[in-house]
């Protein structure tokens, strides 16, 4: 074998980007239903959240999970595509109660197991724009699945909170949240 | 604020390289960011990530599109799309909650090298992961290619 580097050698080490900076994590302890983001700034260009989660649902091996936007139940939009490791497929669902991102929290059957995803809300402080949201998550608990969404909240008022539910129990405690700020 | 994305390594091959390992991963991050932007020697190959040493219990599933058809498939690997042979292509990396020591790991990858691909992870291990290497499975990475390691706090 060759290029075997070994240790965290870089004339980068220690820099920062001051550009992508940490708003609020949630580290579940407490058994919730949901994860809310309030009183979100205002100061940035972009949202980004990063999420491991595992649910104490019963109803199979994934849940749903929900978004809704500063409280509104109605104006959301999404297309996905997905894969389940036979093949691709692909759904919209059009002027929803929320944007609800399939099967995306690991429930309670494989112990240590968790599922993972990214979501990304730009322009989210705007007040002349919809918001579009899009979202890349996916397990290997039990079913594999590997999704895509993109979704619309049809709605120009700035973001100043996000709510997430999951569709089947409770958050457990190995779920977090953490919601970051991009500058720009 | 507390800096939030920090870049922990950087390299840029200057010959061709069938592996390549980030080794003393601190634990003080929550995630890890890897980007890789490079070619191949050899096309049809994949990047396979093996954690901490080990190629064991893992299981990925993924998407791709190859401008005709679209395609998804899973094993028992941890392996991320292709590099291309012809041309420069990507990947981006996300190992979420890395340093855990009572969750899996799940890793969701993004690349494309002539294809475009979602691929999604699990490693079966509650150790945190304190090794990283990345191993072509056919031919080696071109020189030039750049491999890049970002921690996030949260």
């Amino acid at each position: 074998m060759t290029g075997i580097l070994g240790g965290l050698i870089g004339s980068l080490r220690g820099a920062a980007i001051p550009a992508y900076e940490l708003i609020s994590t949630v580290d579940v302890t407490t058994a919730p239903t949901s994860i809310v983001f309030s009183s979100i700034p205002q100061t940035y260009k972009h949202l980004q959240i990063r999420w491991v989660a595992k649910s104490s649902g019963s109803t199979g091996a994934s849940s749903n999970m929900n978004i809704t936007i500063n409280g509104a139940t109605s104006g959301y939009s999404e297309h996905e595509m997905v894969g389940n490791g036979t093949a691709v497929s692909s759904t919209n669902n059009f002027n929803q109660s929320d944007i609800t991102l399939s099967r995306s929290i690991a429930q309670a059957t494989t112990t240590g197991a968790v599922s993972a995803g990214i979501l990304d809300i730009l322009d989210y402080s705007s007040t002349t724009k919809n918001k579009t949201i899009k979202a890349f998550y996916g397990l290997t608990n039990v079913e594999t699945l590997v999704r895509l969404v993109s979704g619309l909240f049809g709605n120009t008022a700035a973001i100043t909170n996000l709510t997430f539910t999951t569709g089947s129990g409770n958050f457990t405690n190995v779920t977090r949240f953490s919601l970051y700020g991009i500058k720009g | 604020m507390t800096a939030t994305y920090t870049p922990l390594a950087n390299t840029t091959l200057a010959a061709t390289a069938t592996q390549i390992t980030f080794g003393s991963i601190p634990a003080t991050y929550r995630d890890l960011i890897l980007v890789v932007q490079g070619s191949v020697t050899v096309g049809g190959g994949s990047t396979r990530l093996l954690y901490n040493n080990s190629a064991a219990n893992f299981s990925y599933v993924q998407m791709l599109g190859n401008g005709s058809t679209a395609v998804s498939n899973q094993a028992t690997v941890n392996d991320f799309g292709g590099l291309s042979n012809t041309g420069q292509s990507s990947l981006i990396i996300n190992i979420m909650d890395y340093s855990s020591t009572d969750t899996h790991k799940v890793t969701l990858g993004r690349a494309n090298g002539g294809f475009v691909y979602g691929i999604v992870s699990r490693w079966a291990n509650l150790n945190a992961i304190t090794t990283v290497t990345l191993q072509q499975s056919t031919g080696s990475f071109t020189i030039g290619t750049t491999f890049s390691l970002y921690g996030v706090i949260s």
